[in-house]
């Protein structure tokens, strides 16, 4: 609109006097400026007389209130103080605060909403809280040493074979004098020790170490210091360091206690420092990590032994160097050891293993499935809430019209949005915190139980951070399909359709349905991974152990040399262990063995066949027990061929060994076992063993390994001191245990019957982390589907509203309750069967991945994807079917009405 | 804040400038007002009202010069504050529930 030609028109002058000193000096423009708008308008629409006469009119009705005018427009400063408000940093706080104000008042307004809203939130944070503080345990914070990624371990490993051996003396010794890759190699070993003296006599795990051992580790004791190697030569060896824990239970936390002693296997043991509570025995399995005592481990006299492999070793590399180095400096190290050392060392090298990477390697498949499993479901949750959050949109979309009319910028409306979706989160974040701690104390068994505990679980500030942050995270995400839909919101269409109820708009049929497809993928996803992981630990445990474990009981004995020297002392100790055992009312059967099945680490050595040719290099390996005869028995153990050795104490002549089926096919494939004598060779001497019975296969090792050939020794040929005794009881295993530990205690009272439990336990003990894959992965799945369906529901329950109308219209017109009601499922049908086919391939992708956990079950086994796949469809129909058949239900009159 | 009562008058106002959109001056306020209630408006009282209500805070307004609007005189833009919705809802609340079960007796 521009001014200037003469034959426009113009309003009476004195009229615009009037008006000008009606309004006042500082509003006079703006007030004639739209007078004049006006008054050109209305001269273009009639006749001329008309627009001069409004204009008058008008001027008058200025004049007439002149004074309330002044009066109205007054602020302090004078008539002209329209001011706009101003900008800057604090009006930007005050209107977060201002958004956050409203976003309180929407979710008391809707309660049911909110309520639902934050359960959800609080389930899918608080489980990744849960998660994250056993990430936090396992990998993200240090392990108990100083600078533990410097550490290594050192490990023998012979002719290719994958398995690990412990390491001879004089290896050790050259590796420690020679290796540049390393500032300093710490030996060590671990047993179990007795403790005696004031209090009960206890086994607890114990070890012994080379002097550096602390100081390679990085480890400062509490109290007092660790021990030199001067300082253990001159004491005899009888120094000792102690656990926390132990200083803390036995001696009641004494702070004089350096100096004095204790009485550990019969012997008093100096006692010159106190460990940090939170050292742990660098062990990958559980028991052995809690060491409670360290003992000098003196090799003086073994500088040179490369025979005897019975040690661990512990190394720290020297700053700069990568255990990748190492390794290479190690291979050629241990090619001279070969040559220089050829019947000790040939074909022998080194491992060089990063002590995390050894640590924590086990149970990271299990760790990953969490991690997976978590984001899955809070991806889950955040589709879930954004789905209620969106259908909910729709029914505010007259408010958020209002609201832009109200001058909301664009990014004021999102800020708003955002801000509502971010508190919703924090809410449910501090419901799923709460329950986190409240947990921690189930949390802690788990890791325990299923993980390696190697440090505290701690539900802390970093755990509070994380679930903001992920509150944070998800606040966003699910609010962003609603800002989306939001941002095309005008006021004129908001108002014509009747912004009231919820629309079937294209925005939120489209983004729904996205995240329905979302949704039921990801939970289609977990429930197939559950269950091949439930079927896998099923198959697991139902693999026959090859022995009877029910209604046995076991225990560890062993008789310290301090008060058994000789081989007649400990044989005559046990001797009196199996009449006194036997004599307790419920007992059945005794029997003894050197090792029991499922626990790691038997013995082992290379045997040959009398009448064939020998060599040490290719000679192959078998598994030994030394038992009591009666051992097989108690066992449940077939006797397939031959007759059992007669129970005899004494040594015979005539040297016997029973073996295994596996065994008996290696020695004599497709012929006759029994006869056979077997050849053990050791620097020169021969013990000959005559095979007189072939037993059944039994699974030394766990459900999941492989038969290896075994033979038994029988007691009496190989005594040793510490044995494992195996008792069958009638009735429950549990009430006997009680009488059992009173009958060992009244052979001896300084050895006590450690490890005692029953064999089933034992058993299940080694299937531990399965079971939590399986449990872990059930329980995800489970929690998904609820989320999922809870989300399917939700969704349509709107999305159906939105179509009452519609639904009216047809019945009217004569459709069918049936065909309404199809109507309905075919759309969100489409969504269903779209997420499950997805889901089935994201299956397929994590199962892949995680086949490691896998046992006996293909990643891709028909019988969980088929049946996956069935129970999510029908699940989702049935949440599909429910709102439609509500609504269908309604009366056809009601819907067109407007509901 | 003021927590005053919403005048018949100042209750139109705000309604008519919401129906404008985001931003309304006082011509299009006052053709509005006038079409919707079918009788003539005061310039005058429209821009008390808008006075008034911007002292409560219900409103809030700008003054765009000439230089940017293009006009050779400067025009001043109101909007509503959120502060303006809980009187029209209490005002409008009021109306409706006095009107309740009326309207029959005074249809046309």
């Amino acid at each position: 609109m521009t001014y200037g030609t003469e034959d426009r028109e113009h309003p009476p002058a004195l009229a615009r006097r009037l008006v000008r000193w009606a309004v006042g000096a500082g509003a006079a423009d703006e007030v004639e400026g739209a007078l004049l708008e006006a008054f050109r308008g209305r001269a273009g629409r009639g006749p001329r007389w008309r627009a001069r006469a409004w204009y008058w009119r008008q001027a008058v009705g200025f004049v007439l209130r002149a004074r309330s005018l002044r009066v109205a427009g007054e602020a302090p400063g004078g008539a002209d103080e329209w001011r706009p408000r101003g900008s800057g940093p604090l009006t930007w706080l005050g209107e977060v605060l201002s958004d956050a104000r409203w976003a309180v008042r929407a979710m008391r307004k809707r309660p049911t909403f909110t309520v639902v809203a934050v359960a959800t939130l609080a389930l899918g944070i608080g489980a990744n809280s849960a998660i994250f503080t056993l990430v936090d345990a396992q990998f993200l914070r240090a392990l108990p040493y100083g600078n533990p990624s410097g550490l290594v371990l050192l490990w023998e490993t012979d002719r290719g074979s994958p398995d690990v051996t412990t390491v001879a003396p004089g290896n050790y010794f050259a590796w420690k004098e020679q290796a540049s890759s390393f500032t300093d190699v710490a030996a060590y070993n671990v047993d179990v020790a007795t403790l005696s003296g004031d209090g009960d006599a206890e086994r607890v795990a114990a070890s012994v170490v080379t002097p550096d051992f602390f100081s390679v580790l990085g480890v400062e004791p509490e109290l007092g210091t660790t021990f030199s190697g001067e300082a253990a030569r001159q004491a005899g060896g009888d120094l000792v360091v102690l656990s926390h824990s132990l200083w803390v239970r036995r001696l009641g936390a004494d702070p004089a206690i350096i100096g004095k002693e204790i009485r550990i296997d019969g012997r008093p043991h100096t006692v010159v420092g106190i460990l940090p509570a939170d050292f742990r025995q660098p062990e990958r399995d559980l028991s052995w990590q809690r060491v409670e005592l360290w003992r000098p481990l003196l090799l003086d006299a073994e500088h040179d032994d490369f025979h005897s492999r019975y040690l661990r070793t512990v190394a720290r590399l020297r700053p700069g160097v990568t255990p990748v180095r190492a390794q290479a400096e190690m291979t050629a190290m241990a090619a001279r050891m070969a040559e220089a050392h050829p019947e000790e060392n040939a074909g022998r090298s080194v491992l060089v293993k990063s002590l995390d990477g050894y640590l924590l390697g086990d149970a990271r498949p299990v760790l990953v499935l969490l991690l997976i499993a978590g984001a899955a479901v809070f991806l889950i949750v955040c589709a879930n809430v954004a789905n209620l959050t969106l259908a909910r949109g729709q029914e505010r979309r007259g408010e958020f019209a209002v609201r832009a009319a109200l001058g909301a910028r664009q990014g004021r409306l999102l800020r708003q949005i955002v801000v509502e979706g971010v508190m919703l989160a924090l809410v449910g974040a501090a419901v799923g915190t709460v329950g986190v701690m409240l947990g921690r104390g189930g949390l802690e068994s788990l890791q325990e139980r299923y993980f390696s505990s190697l440090l505290t679980l701690t539900v802390d500030a970093r755990v509070v951070a994380f679930s903001v942050l992920v509150a944070l995270v998800g606040g966003i995400l699910f609010a962003l399909p609603l800002a989306r839909s939001a941002r095309r919101v005008e006021l004129r269409s908001a108002l014509v359709e009747g912004g009231g109820r919820a629309g079937t708009g294209s925005g939120f049929g489209g983004t729904g349905s996205l995240l329905v497809v979302g949704q039921v993928a990801l939970a289609t996803t977990l429930v197939v991974v559950g269950t091949l992981l439930t079927r896998s630990f099923d198959r697991l445990v139902s693999v026959p152990p090859g022995f009877e474990a029910e209604g046995r009981v076991t225990f560890d004995l062993s008789a310290p040399r301090s008060r058994y020297p000789d081989r007649a002392d400990y044989v005559g100790y046990f001797r009196d262990i199996e009449r006194e055992i036997g004599s307790v009312p419920g007992v059945q059967s005794v029997a003894m063995t050197s090792d029991l099945p499922f626990t790691t680490e038997n013995d082992w050595t290379t045997f040959g066949v009398e009448g064939r040719p020998y060599d040490e290099r290719t000679a192959p390996r078998a598994d030994f027990h030394v038992t009591l005869p009666g051992y097989f028995g108690v066992m449940g153990i077939p006797v397939l061929q031959g007759r059992l050795p007669a129970e005899v104490w004494d040594p015979s002549a005539d040297t016997v060994a029973v073996v295994n089926r596996h065994m008996a096919g290696m020695i004599a494939p497709g012929g006759d076992a029994l006869g056979t004598v077997l050849t053990l060779h050791n620097e020169g001497d021969v013990m000959r063993l005559r095979v007189v019975a072939v037993v059944g296969d039994v699974l030394d090792d766990g459900f999941s390994a492989r038969t290896e050939p075994i033979f038994y020794v029988p007691y009496a040929t190989w005594p040793q001191r510490s044995m494992s005794v195996v008792v069958r009881v009638r009735g429950k295993p549990a009430d006997a245990m009680r009488s059992l530990r009173l009958a060992v205690a009244r052979v001896d009272p300084d050895i006590p019957a450690a490890g005692l439990g029953t064999l089933n336990d034992l058993l299940h003990s080694t299937v531990a982390r399965p079971r939590a894959a399986s449990l872990l992965g059930g329980l995800f799945a489970l929690v998904a589907v609820l989320v999922a369906v809870t989300g399917i529901y939700g969704v349509l329950s709107y999305t159906v509203q939105g179509r009452i109308r519609e639904m009216g219209i047809r019945a009217a017109l004569g459709a069918s309750r049936g065909r309404l009601v199809g109507m309905v499922l075919t759309d969100s049908g489409r969504s269903v069967a779209l997420g499950l086919t997805a889901g089935l391939a994201g299956a397929f992708v994590a199962a892949s991945a995680l086949s490691g956990l896998l046992f006996g079950v293909r990643p891709w086994d028909p019988v969980s994807y088929l049946g996956s796949a069935l129970v999510l469809g029908a699940v989702a129909a049935l949440a599909a079917w429910l709102p439609a058949r509500r609504a269908v239900r309604a009366d056809p009159r009601e819907a067109l009405r407007g509901g | 804040m003021a927590r005053s009562a919403l005048g018949e008058f100042e209750h139109q106002v705000l309604l008519a400038i919401l129906r404008l959109g985001r931003e309304a001056y006082s011509v299009p306020i006052v053709a509005e007002l006038e079409a919707r209630t079918g009788k003539s408006v005061a310039t005058s009282a429209v821009y008390i009202a808008l006075r008034r209500l911007e002292k409560k805070g219900l409103l809030r307004s700008r003054l765009e010069a000439p230089e940017e609007s293009g006009e050779p005189y400067p025009r001043r833009w109101f909007r509503l504050t959120e502060e303006a919705l809980r009187p029209l809802r209490e005002s409008r609340k009021a109306y409706l529930s006095l009107w309740d079960g009326l309207e029959p007796a005074l249809d046309e």
